[in-house]
């Protein structure tokens, strides 16, 4: 065991605990993948079952896998702020983007119409990154970006390519990869942590 | 007999707090400093300790008064929290300030 105390990593730990386990990676990556997979197979009405996954992956890896070898912690009053914080930023984002979507509506917005898909995929960026700002978690900033990208670059090649639909095929492949990043972080993770044995009951 | 200039600069006038100075003591306060409450799992795998001698750290700072054991059921399993209490919080930071003082010194 280290000597050193040091209070920065030590801050630093609390605040990556609840992403070293690539949950929150596997539930993004799986509601990107559900979502193109389900819309490829012309499935849209369970586009909506989409909500629960990352709600099950969580909890159900939380409890399985996470709390029997990192145990938990209830986190402070400035945590608590701060994930405050974010739910507000959340709703203001989506207030936001849904009177974009009604602006849109009107003729004289065709530019923001036309792009709706990629707009999506800005406002799924924004989420993902505030994700990240809230988890300290660097990677979630590169899935915000390849999610965005991914909707973006479908979104233009959809228009010019017509036998197949590459708007939901760039969504699969970037919930693909995020899906396999977030396995390895939690493979990662079962090697570091093993489950701790409770010796003695106090 | 006179005491030098140099003796006195080393005449450091600091009681340590041999309790919150032990390194895995240490870093159990350290921890409940930035958090609510933390369970003995958490501190298990973030020290490297065993639960046993997770346990005798634990006890001798319960009966500092520094920290608190709460018993609750979480799925109809025990669990145990543990968390810094007032008293606790003043010795961490009281020690923090007197260890950079020492080192400022």
């Amino acid at each position: 065991m280290s000597e050193i105390v040091n209070l920065k990593e030590l801050k630093r730990q609390i605040y990556l605990y609840n992403s070293e386990d690539g949950l929150v990676d596997l539930a993004i990556g799986l509601v990107s993948f559900g979502f193109g997979a389900l819309l490829l197979v012309d499935l849209p009405a369970m586009v909506g079952v989409l909500g629960l996954i990352p709600l099950l992956t969580w909890y159900l890896g939380k409890r399985y896998l996470t709390l029997p070898r990192v145990g938990s912690i209830q986190p402070n009053q400035g945590m608590k702020t701060q994930f405050v914080g974010f739910s507000v930023s959340m709703i203001a984002i989506g207030v936001g983007v849904l009177l974009l979507f009604i602006l849109a509506a009107g003729p004289e917005t065709d530019l923001l119409a036309d792009h709706s898909l990629a707009l999506f995929g800005f406002v799924l960026a924004l989420v993902i990154s505030a994700l990240g700002l809230l988890m300290k978690t660097n990677r979630l900033y590169y899935y915000a970006m390849l999610v965005f990208l991914a909707m973006a670059i479908g979104e233009i090649l959809n228009k010019s390519i017509d036998s197949v639909d590459v708007y939901l095929l760039a969504v699969i492949i970037a919930g693909g990869l995020i899906i396999l990043a977030g396995i390895i972080v939690l493979i990662r993770f079962l090697n570091k942590y093993p489950v701790v044995v409770m010796e003695e009951s106090r | 007999m006179s005491t030098s200039k140099k003796d006195q600069d080393l005449n450091i006038n600091i009681e340590i707090n041999h309790l919150v100075h032990e390194p895995v003591r240490l870093k159990i306060l350290a921890y409940l400093s930035i958090v609510e409450s933390a369970d003995f799992v958490f501190l298990v795998s973030r020290i490297g300790l065993t639960m046993g001698n997770l346990s005798a750290h634990v006890s001798k700072l319960v009966e500092a008064g520094y920290i608190k054991v709460k018993k609750e059921f979480k799925d109809n399993r025990p669990h145990t929290m543990i968390l810094l209490t007032d008293e606790g919080r003043q010795a961490y930071t009281n020690y923090r300030e007197e260890m950079l003082q020492l080192l400022q010194e």
